[in-house]
């Protein structure tokens, strides 16, 4: 028998690595048999995706020689093996044998970069190696033949998503196939389990009641948590305050099954994680690393703060959550939804979502692009056949227009889980927002400020550290650098708990919108949007009963950041103002309901800059076709984050050998991932992100990772109380 | 399915116009000669001076195309003649002179089946083209068609027993029936990203025959050609995949017939 090598390093066979993948096939087997995938086929698909292997060329590549340039890529020569007469016998029809042929040929993303003669001539040299192949799990299904009916398949044919439904039908078919047959192989190459099984969920919530019931007899779930529970097999769509207990009841929604926990804001995303994985209070407390998972850019870096707490190397954790195998992953939307734009190989994702739910919180803080991605993305996961929920504290009634305008079909619950509690009283005070006014609060008060645009938030923290001390007032806003942002952070947590007595003032900017767990006394805000507005409201009695006259004072004279200078709709923000004349005294949270129905409906919001933008997007992700796009583009595309990851100068000065340290760790061959993966997340402790206009107009130094890597060194002033400062003052013009 | 018998005939013609009716400033031609085309040159090599129904199937191929100068007269109904004008002077009438742009294919060659409906003209249709009674042309007047090859074949719808092609760089005309019937496949480009692998081509309305119809009155006619067309796709990337049935010839040259 001959020996055909599948990889090198460590050394495995074929038909080793194709035992491991039929190991991975049975487990998904066993936890997921509802996926609407032919079995049979991905079975076979396991089977022969590798045998293409066998050629001389690959063989000798894999044995440590050289890649032969004549070497054609083996997914497109492990075709050869696929039986299409038996399969024809078995009554398969031409598209359904399309759909594995392709699904085998495709499973690596390459490029044809030889012609249909030399790909012919390749397929007729493995004959040879054929007869002296053996592999008893084959049994009746091994099958070699050099060239295939053109209806079957052809080389540079592919499968696409097509007008019709048939079509779709079929390319449904395909991207189950192909990404369950990537996931499975990815798995077993990486020596991971494809999935980990959910069946603890539900007891584990059961256990959390039992727990509550012992030191309150009364205990029970929350009316939205009951809810929740009882629509676990539908899509739906419930509005509920905070407070109400949502992440609960989400993962009562979700139960027993597969599910990704989409939020807005990495922040958020790690409160919620460290909250699931609490060892004394969190729902999930053991074998954590083989039940949730955390998946946004900075995974690696959390998971290095929470190492200690963990039974497993992280590196092994690491590559479960990035592979998706994890039965809870609790992730930002982007990690999931670039599949919408359909690129060569986005097919796992989709396949993964097919048999998953998504719980999908705090919608309203998406921008229009992230809510297009939203939008189309839930109406493929609905055609695959996965589930969704959106929970969500405000819902702009343009949300369930465009979902039901995209085919989305979904339940919007009948009642919105509201407390009738009042916890504020608004004063909208007819100027720009400025110290003086603000001066006569200041007692035993903690008060938070929060401004639209960094500018105006840094003018505002000067005057108010010339009335006061530098010690009682202080600053946060995005041009922090990272280590600098999480002081403030826990800082600002210190002093807006619930508990705290310190009288203090903070200037902020919307970073502290959401997410953040705080409890000031008063705020005084521009007006932004009616949305935001609420959104830092929240951040001013969280949790508590309105007790004093007045507890927010809303500016909405000349505020910053509106259209055409900043980044709030102009109509939006108009229709916001004219909402909040009328608006004196207490608010109870159905009135805050009713006011954002009101700002932020179809109709109110037809021909706004922010409706065009959201369509007009949905529209341009739908214009693609399928494939058009590849994987480095899409990225691109998606992101579209505007700003770089810059040092500022003077931090560098003054961390100069511990930056070149860390360079010198990233840079060295044959240290492990983990100590570098550390010097990394040391390293950006440094960085902030440099907004793109404020980068083009100032300069730069570059030190070399290496070829595609390089740490840049921005040129600005940089003071720990007031962040980054850009050279030139004259061109400042900050909106974040 | 009996067998028909078909005249293959191969030409080469150099610089040649079919052209697209509607294109004046600019005289655009098809890729290939249209069906009508095709039928009034056999027509006129046999000598017939009624119609005799023919199937015909079209491929072939060109080396490039350019764009060419010819001299161009325009009629116009009644336009008396006027020394002062670039004219030329036809009795008392005035025809214009001037020149326009021609596309022109270059070095082409056509591998044409004709199938007469009456199998006994095929020895006649074969015998014209073998012995030509004047210099045939195809397209223009002036574009002479070398015959390179005139032979009697049979064409039957066969099973194929390995994917058939066409020869290389060749196009055809494929009538749409074949590829809604799916009896045909497209070979999609390598690095293709239009996102479906049929429908790789270029659609054409071919003028085919016509009808005189008399749109004046019993006692004063005017008689109209009222053509018919065919829908093709004019393509260069068709297979013919193994196990499903096709006409071809004796040779193997596939054969694009619109008959069940």
């Amino acid at each position: 028998m001959n020996h055909y090598l599948a990889k090198s390093k460590p050394e495995e066979t074929i038909q080793e690595h194709t035992d491991n993948l039929l190991r991975n096939y049975d487990l998904l087997q066993k936890y997921y048999p509802e996926i609407p995938v032919n079995w049979h086929f991905l079975k076979l698909a396991c089977l022969i995706h590798d045998l293409g292997k066998m050629n001389l060329y690959f063989q000798e590549k894999v044995s440590g020689g050289k890649r032969n340039k004549k070497e054609i890529p083996h997914n497109y020569l492990s075709v050869a093996f696929v039986p299409y007469k038996k399969l024809k016998e078995e009554g398969y029809t031409k598209e359904e044998i399309q759909v594995l042929f392709q699904a085998i040929a495709r499973h690596h993303e390459r490029k044809i970069g030889f012609t249909e003669d030399e790909w012919s001539l390749e397929m007729k040299k493995l004959e040879q190696e054929w007869q002296g192949f053996t592999y008893d799990k084959l049994g009746e299904y091994r099958a070699y033949r050099s060239h295939f009916p053109a209806k079957y398949y052809q080389v540079t044919a592919q499968i696409f998503e097509g007008k019709t439904d048939q079509s779709m039908e079929i390319f449904i078919h395909y991207v189950l196939l192909k990404g369950l047959l990537n996931r499975i192989d990815f798995a077993a190459s990486a020596d991971i389990d494809v999935e980990k099984p959910n069946d603890f969920l539900e007891t584990a919530m059961a256990e959390q009641m039992t727990a509550f019931r012992a030191k309150n007899p009364d205990a029970d779930w929350k009316p939205l948590q009951k809810y929740m529970q009882a629509h676990q097999d539908e899509n739906v769509i419930v509005v509920a305050e905070t407070g109400m207990g949502k992440t609960e009841a989400g993962l009562l929604w979700l139960g027993n099954h597969k599910g990704f926990f989409t939020l807005p804001l990495r922040t958020a995303i790690n409160a919620i994680y460290s909250r699931l994985i609490d060892s004394e209070t969190g729902i999930i407390k053991e074998s954590q690393t083989d039940r949730v998972g955390l998946l946004h850019s900075e995974t690696y870096g959390q998971y290095l703060t929470h190492e200690s707490d963990f039974d497993m190397d992280i590196e092994d954790y690491y590559t479960k959550t990035r592979q998706m195998s994890l039965p809870i992953t609790v992730c930002t939307l982007d990690q999931l939804f670039d599949f919408v734009f359909r690129y060569a190989g986005f097919e796992p994702k989709l396949a993964t979502l097919s048999y998953s739910k998504v719980i999908i919180d705090e919608v309203q803080m998406y921008s229009p692009d992230l809510l297009a991605y939203l939008i189309v993305g839930l109406s493929y996961i609905q055609k695959v056949g996965g589930k969704f929920t959106i929970l969500t504290a405000t819902l702009p009634g343009i949300i369930p227009d465009l979902l039901a305008e995209n085919d989305v079909i979904f339940t919007r619950a009948e009642e919105d889980f509201i407390s009738d509690r009042i916890r504020h009283s608004i004063e909208v005070v007819h100027e720009p927002i400025n110290s003086k006014f603000i001066q006569e609060f200041y007692e035993d008060n903690r008060i938070l400020i929060i401004c639209n645009t960094v500018r105006v938030a840094k003018e505002l923290y000067k005057e108010l550290v010339d009335m006061y001390d530098a010690a009682e007032v202080h600053l946060l806003h995005s041009q922090f650098i990272k280590r600098d942002r999480s002081a403030k952070e826990d800082a600002i947590l210190a002093d807006g708990h619930k508990d705290s007595k310190r009288p203090c003032i903070w200037v902020a900017t919307q970073v502290v919108e959401a997410s953040l767990d705080i409890d000031f006394d008063i705020l005084f805000t521009e007006l932004s949007d009616l949305n935001g507005l609420f959104q830092r409201m929240g951040r001013c009695y969280r949790n508590r009963k309105l007790d004093v006259a007045t507890n927010v004072y809303v500016f909405d004279e000349e505020c910053s950041g509106v259209e055409p200078r900043g980044f709030i709709d102009k109509q939006i923000h108009e229709n916001s103002k004219m909402m909040l004349q009328s608006c004196h005294g207490p608010v109870s949270e159905s009135e805050k309901l009713t006011m954002i129905n009101q700002v932020y409906s179809t109709e109110a919001l037809k021909g706004s800059h922010y409706y065009e933008e959201v369509t007009g997007m949905i529209q341009y992700v739908k214009s693609f076709d399928t494939y058009e796009l590849d994987k480095n583009e899409v990225r691109k595309r998606f992101r579209n984050i505007n700003s770089v990851a810059a040092i500022p100068k003077p931090i560098h000065a003054e961390n100069k050998e511990e930056i070149a340290g860390h360079i010198e760790i990233i840079k060295t061959k044959g240290i492990e991932r983990k100590a570098k993966m550390k010097a990394r997340t040391m390293l950006s402790a440094y960085m902030l992100d440099v907004p793109g206009y404020i980068y083009e107009k100032g300069s730069a130094e570059f030190i070399k990772i290496n070829d595609y890597e390089k740490v840049i060194i921005f040129d600005c002033d940089y003071d720990e109380g007031i962040g980054l400062t850009p050279k030139d003052k004259e061109k400042e013009n900050l909106f974040f | 399915m009996h067998i028909m018998k078909a005249i293959r005939i191969k030409l080469w013609q150099d610089l040649v116009n079919y052209k697209k009716p509607t294109s004046f400033q600019l005289k655009e031609t098809y890729p290939l000669p249209p069906y009508s085309t095709v039928i009034g040159m056999v027509h006129t090599m046999c000598g017939f001076t009624s119609y005799h129904p023919m199937e015909i199937s079209i491929q072939g191929k060109y080396f490039s195309k350019v764009n060419d100068l010819y001299t161009r007269y325009e009629f116009k109904n009644g336009m008396t003649y006027d020394d002062k004008r670039h004219q030329l002077k036809v009795g008392d009438y005035g025809v214009g002179r001037g020149i326009a742009t021609a596309e022109l294919l270059v070095d082409v060659e056509l591998l044409l089946h004709v199938i007469p409906e009456d199998q006994d003209l095929v020895e006649t249709i074969a015998e014209a083209f073998q012995t030509p009674v004047e210099y045939p042309s195809l397209g223009r007047r002036e574009d002479i068609a070398t015959i390179e090859e005139v032979k009697v074949v049979s064409v039957e719808k066969i099973t194929a027993e390995e994917d058939l092609k066409l020869d290389q760089n060749y196009g055809a005309y494929v009538p749409i029936s074949l590829i809604e019937n799916e009896e045909v496949y497209f070979r999609p480009h390598a690095q293709s990203n239009v996102g479906r692998n049929d429908m790789l081509g270029t659609r054409y309305l071919l003028t085919d025959t016509y009808e005189l119809i008399n749109r004046g009155t019993a006692k004063a006619p005017k008689m109209f050609r009222n053509w018919l067309k065919k829908d093709v796709f004019y393509t260069t990337s068709i297979i013919i995949s193994e196990e499903d049935k096709f006409f071809v010839d004796e040779d193997e040259k596939l054969v694009f017939l619109d008959i069940k």
